[in-house]
């Protein structure tokens, strides 16, 4: 998954749906790599279209 | 007739609520996951955050967002904030009422008058909350409260919005009372209302982007995946996404227009704590803080938001435009941790969310009166960016749901 720092907001509105806790949101949305399985839920959560898969 | 709804945020579903019951086939459009917007909830580690705004109405039951609800027999109970507010100043909590007490003499008449001057709604022009406020003193914790009450409310300082506007909600909170709390929070009041349209058979389209707006042979054709017409199209994607939408249908000098418009930006965290910090269910505005201007305890009028024995906290700032953001957010959780000594010993922090640019606090900052019905017939506005004077967050986009309902009412 690849954020997208100039479209993310910061909303968060996409970390309770990650069913890994992979993502932490300080300002911007951070996806840990190593605990993110590509499921692509978040991508479908944010509202801004900030995140793609890769 | 046919009307289509762009966006199921809280004015969307409103609006496609009472089109439905006016007897209108209604289609509903959103394209995320879930309904309600900014206005519903997200479960977390056991506690009910929001996706946008506090679980909290301006005005309780009785506001325009609490009367609608009745008159759609959308069931949810809304619980008084007791008190509505209070004031920490000096380390001390005051009440509304008392705030005259705080000053020394000569100034205690001049605040008494000007609490006097907001409820009776005289004396404002064009000019800003803040410089209305210096005519009548010089005070700089009179400024401090305004601007706690201003960013809590409309993330603005008090140099940003008109006194005018700060007046006409000062008669609302008057008339009608402060806050209530909505069971279930806002994630309550968004299924209620889902819960509405099921009845009515309106279709609610999840994760269904709708791609153009055009007009043929006297009717809307909508492109949300496939093509479908419809009579009258309601819009809660905010004025600018639906200008993009409906491109050329809408004047250029209107496009324009709403390319101009500003919103409003804020910063809310959420807090779990092992024991209530507030004693009470209504708002702290907190005018000495460096950044926070209110929090709220929301689990002290409805416990299910967080597990049993916890609490949850909610701090709101205002964000100002080209602010370091994560300097915001530091200054904001310093605040907290000044604010509540115990903070470090029995509270942690859930979530920061930030509200700017596509994902806003208001898609037009209060003060900016952008009508419903825009310049193409049977094309509107609702949502956010569509508040009347006077009317403030989810209390304003029930009144501008209604002021559209009264032109489709006319034309239709």
């Amino acid at each position: 998954m690849h954020v997208h720092e100039e479209r993310c907001v910061g909303c968060a509105a996409c970390m309770p749906f990650c069913p890994r806790e992979a993502i932490s949101v300080y300002g911007v949305a951070e996806i840990d790599r190593e605990r993110c399985v590509g499921c692509g839920l978040c991508v479908a959560y944010c509202p801004n279209d900030a995140i793609e898969e890769g | 007739m046919r009307a289509c709804v762009v966006g199921a945020g809280l004015g969307g579903l409103l609006a496609a609520a009472n089109l439905a019951k006016e007897g209108f086939e209604v289609v509903v459009y959103e394209k995320l996951p879930y309904a309600g917007g900014r206005f519903t909830n997200m479960a977390y580690r056991g506690f009910q955050l929001s996706t946008g705004a506090l679980h909290m109405i301006p005005h309780g039951e009785k506001g325009p967002l609490g009367r609608m609800l009745r008159s759609l027999s959308a069931e949810v109970e809304i619980i008084p904030s007791q008190p509505q507010a209070m004031f920490r100043i000096g380390g001390r909590d005051y009440e509304y009422e008392e705030l005259p007490s705080i000053f020394p003499l000569r100034d205690r008449l001049k605040v008494a008058k000007i609490i006097a001057m907001l409820k009776l709604g005289r004396g404002a022009g064009s000019e800003s909350y803040r410089s209305w406020l210096e005519r009548q003193i010089k005070n700089e914790i009179v400024f401090k409260i305004a601007d706690s009450f201003t960013g809590w409310s409309l993330s603005l300082s008090a140099s940003e919005v008109p006194a005018g506007e700060v007046i006409a909600q000062t008669r609302n909170i008057n008339k009608l009372g402060g806050p209530g709390i909505p069971a279930g929070g806002c994630g309550g009041v968004t299924q209620a209302l889902v819960e509405v349209l099921e009845s009515e058979g309106v279709r609610l389209l999840l994760k269904q982007r709708v791609e153009t707006i055009r007009r043929k042979g006297g009717v809307f054709e909508v492109l949300a995946g496939e093509k479908e017409s419809f009579e009258l199209v309601v819009s809660n994607a905010g004025p600018k996404a639906t200008a993009q939408l409906a491109g050329e249908i809408l004047p250029a000098e209107y496009r324009r227009a709403v390319s101009r418009i500003r919103g409003a930006a804020g910063i809310k965290i959420s807090v779990a704590c092992k024991k209530p910090m507030l004693s009470h269910s209504g708002v702290l505005f907190t005018p000495e803080a460096r950044r926070i201007n209110g929090i709220n305890e929301v689990t002290n009028a409805v416990p299910e938001l967080a597990p049993h024995g916890e609490h949850l906290l909610m701090s709101h700032q205002r964000l100002a435009g080209g602010a370091d953001v994560k300097r915001e957010i530091e200054l904001g959780l310093r605040d907290l941790r000044e604010l509540f000594p115990e903070f470090k010993k029995y509270c942690r922090v859930l979530a920061v969310q930030v509200y700017r640019n596509s994902w806003p606090v208001n898609r037009a900052a209060s003060g900016v009166h952008l009508p419903p019905a825009t310049p193409v017939e049977g094309l509107y506005l609702v949502g956010d960016a569509v508040k009347p004077e006077g009317w403030m967050e989810t209390d304003g986009i029930a009144a501008g749901v209604e002021e559209a309902l009264r032109h489709i009412k006319a034309s239709y």
